[in-house]
C-alpha cells in the first residue's frame, strides 16, 4: 500500500517531460513569432539584400496567412524582386496583387510598380497599359493623378517607340497631353503640369525634315542627304551612284552587255539604298529633335525631374533601363 | 576608264553577285536562311581577315547586312546594306552613340535604329 505514492511519483516523473515544451529539453528550438519574422525581411531589405528579403516576405505569408500585414509583405516581395533585378519573379508577384483590385489596399502601388517592372524588361506598351487600367479602375483622384502624370511622361519619353507601333494609332505626345489635361485642378499645381502642357504645344513648332520630300528629292542621288543635313553621306552617294551608272553606260555602249547588267545591278541596289537612306535620314533627324525637345523639357522643371527619372541602371551585373518615380 | 584598270576587282565583284542572282532566282525564304548568310559569312571568314577590320560602325556592315536580309527578307536586306555601305564611317558618327569594342571606338548604328520608322518586328 504504501507503494502507491511512490509510482505515482515515479509515473509523473516518468512522463512529464512529454508534456513540457520543446526548448525545456534541448534548449535549440527557436519560436518566429510574426513581428520578428516581418522585421528579418524588412531589415534584409534595408541592408539591400532583396533576394534574402523576398524570401523572408515569402516565408512570413505562408507561415502566418492571416496576419494583418500579408497583403503589404505581398507587395514587399514584389519590391523586392523588382530591386534585386528579378523582373519576372516581380511582375508575377504583382500582378497577383493588382489581379483583386481595390483602392484601399495594396493594388494600385503594386500597379505602379508593375508598370515600372514592364519598364525596366523594355516593354513600355505594358508599362502603359498597366497604368491606362490603373486610371480606370481607380475612384481615388490622387492615384490618378499619380496615374496620368506618369503616363504622360512615359508616353513622351518613349514617343519613338510608340509612335513606330503598326498597332498604335495615336501620336503619343497627344496622348500625352490628354493624360496630363485629365490631372485634376490639385494636381496640376502639385505636378506644375500646367507649364508641361504649354510647353508640349510648342513641340509641333519644333523644325523637323519631311521623310517624304526626303525621298523624292533622292532622285537625285545624295539630295535627299543634303536634304537632311548629311552633306558628307550626300558627296559619297553623289559620286559612287554617278560613276556606277557612267560605268554600266560605258560598258553597254562597248558591247559589254554582260558587264554592263552586273554592275546595273549593283547600282540598282545603291540607288534603292540612297532613297532609302534619304526618308531614313529625315526620320532619325526628326526622333532626334524630338528627343531633345524632351530632354529639354524635364530639364526646365525642376519639380518634375525630382520626381520621375529615366535612366540605365546596373541590376545584377545586367544593364536595365530604370524608370522611377517618387510620390 | 576606271572599269579598265581593276578588271580584277570587277571580276571578282562578278562573282560575289552572280551567286546574289541565283540565290534570287531560289525561294526567298529558302534564299534568306541559307545561301545569303552563308556569302556573307564567306566574306567575313576568309576575306575580311585579310583586308582587315577597318569599319568603324558596331555592328559592322558585313554584320549589319546579314542582320537585315535575317530580319526583313533578301530585297529590302539588301537595299538597307547598301545604304548602310554609304553612310559607313562619316556622318553617322556625330548623330550616333559611341560604342567601345576592344579598346577602339565605333559607332553604334543597329539595324533598330535604321527600320524604326516602319517596323515594329
Amino acid at each position: 500500500m504504501n507503494r502507491i505514492p511512490g509510482l505515482i511519483f515515479l509515473a509523473i516523473f516518468l512522463f512529464l517531460p512529454l508534456f513540457l515544451p520543446g526548448n525545456g529539453v534541448c534548449g535549440d528550438t527557436v519560436i518566429v513569432d510574426a513581428k520578428k519574422q516581418y522585421e528579418l525581411a524588412q531589415k534584409l531589405f534595408e541592408e539591400k539584400d532583396f533576394s534574402a528579403a523576398a524570401h523572408e516576405y515569402i516565408r512570413f505569408f505562408h507561415l502566418f496567412p492571416n496576419h494583418e500585414k500579408v497583403a503589404r509583405a505581398k507587395y514587399e516581395t514584389g519590391v523586392s524582386f523588382f530591386y534585386g533585378g528579378r523582373f519576372e519573379d516581380a511582375r508575377r508577384h504583382l500582378e497577383k496583387i493588382a489581379a483583386n483590385f481595390s483602392d484601399s489596399g495594396f493594388a494600385p502601388d503594386a500597379m505602379f510598380k508593375l508598370s515600372e517592372v514592364y519598364f525596366a524588361m523594355d516593354d513600355p506598351g505594358r508599362a502603359a497599359a498597366v497604368l491606362r487600367d490603373l486610371i480606370t479602375l481607380t475612384l481615388n483622384t490622387q492615384i490618378s493623378d499619380s496615374a496620368c502624370f506618369m503616363l504622360g511622361w512615359l508616353l513622351l519619353d518613349k514617343a519613338d517607340v510608340f509612335k513606330s507601333r503598326s498597332d498604335y494609332k495615336v501620336y503619343p505626345i497627344r496622348e500625352a497631353e490628354k493624360y496630363f489635361s485629365m490631372i485634376s485642378v490639385e494636381g496640376k499645381k502639385k505636378y506644375r503640369i500646367e507649364e508641361t502642357i504649354t510647353s508640349l504645344e510648342k513641340i509641333s513648332q519644333v523644325k523637323k525634315k519631311n521623310p517624304t520630300l526626303a525621298g523624292v528629292l533622292s532622285i537625285i542621288p545624295g539630295a535627299g542627304f543634303l536634304y537632311c543635313g548629311r552633306y558628307r553621306d550626300a558627296l559619297i552617294s553623289f559620286f559612287l551612284n554617278s560613276s556606277l551608272m557612267l560605268a554600266a553606260y560605258q560598258s553597254f555602249e562597248n558591247d559589254n552587255d554582260f558587264l554592263g547588267g552586273v554592275i546595273s545591278f549593283v547600282e540598282a541596289g545603291f540607288y534603292a539604298g540612297n532613297i532609302y537612306g534619304s526618308v531614313s535620314s529625315a526620320h532619325k533627324y526628326n526622333k532626334q529633335k524630338q528627343k531633345e525637345f524632351i530632354d529639354k523639357l524635364k530639364q526646365e522643371y525642376p519639380a518634375n525631374q525630382d520626381k520621375i527619372s529615366f535612366k540605365t541602371g546596373f541590376i545584377n551585373n545586367g544593364v536595365a533601363l530604370m524608370f522611377t518615380y517618387d510620390f | 576608264m576606271l572599269l579598265r584598270y581593276n578588271w580584277y576587282s570587277i571580276t571578282c565583284t562578278s562573282i560575289v553577285f552572280i551567286l546574289i542572282s541565283a540565290s534570287l532566282v531560289c525561294s526567298q525564304e529558302k534564299a534568306q536562311s541559307n545561301y545569303f548568310p552563308d556569302i556573307i559569312h564567306f566574306y567575313q571568314e576568309y576575306i575580311s581577315p585579310v583586308d582587315g577590320d577597318r569599319c568603324s560602325m558596331y555592328p559592322s556592315c558585313s554584320t549589319y547586312l546579314k542582320k537585315c536580309v535575317k530580319k526583313h527578307g533578301l530585297l529590302t536586306g539588301w537595299i538597307m546594306g547598301l545604304d548602310r555601305f554609304v553612310r559607313c564611317g562619316r556622318d553617322e558618327k556625330k548623330n550616333s552613340p559611341p560604342v567601345w569594342i576592344d579598346g577602339r571606338k565605333h559607332t553604334y548604328d543597329p539595324v533598330e535604329n535604321n527600320d524604326f520608322w516602319w517596323s515594329d518586328k
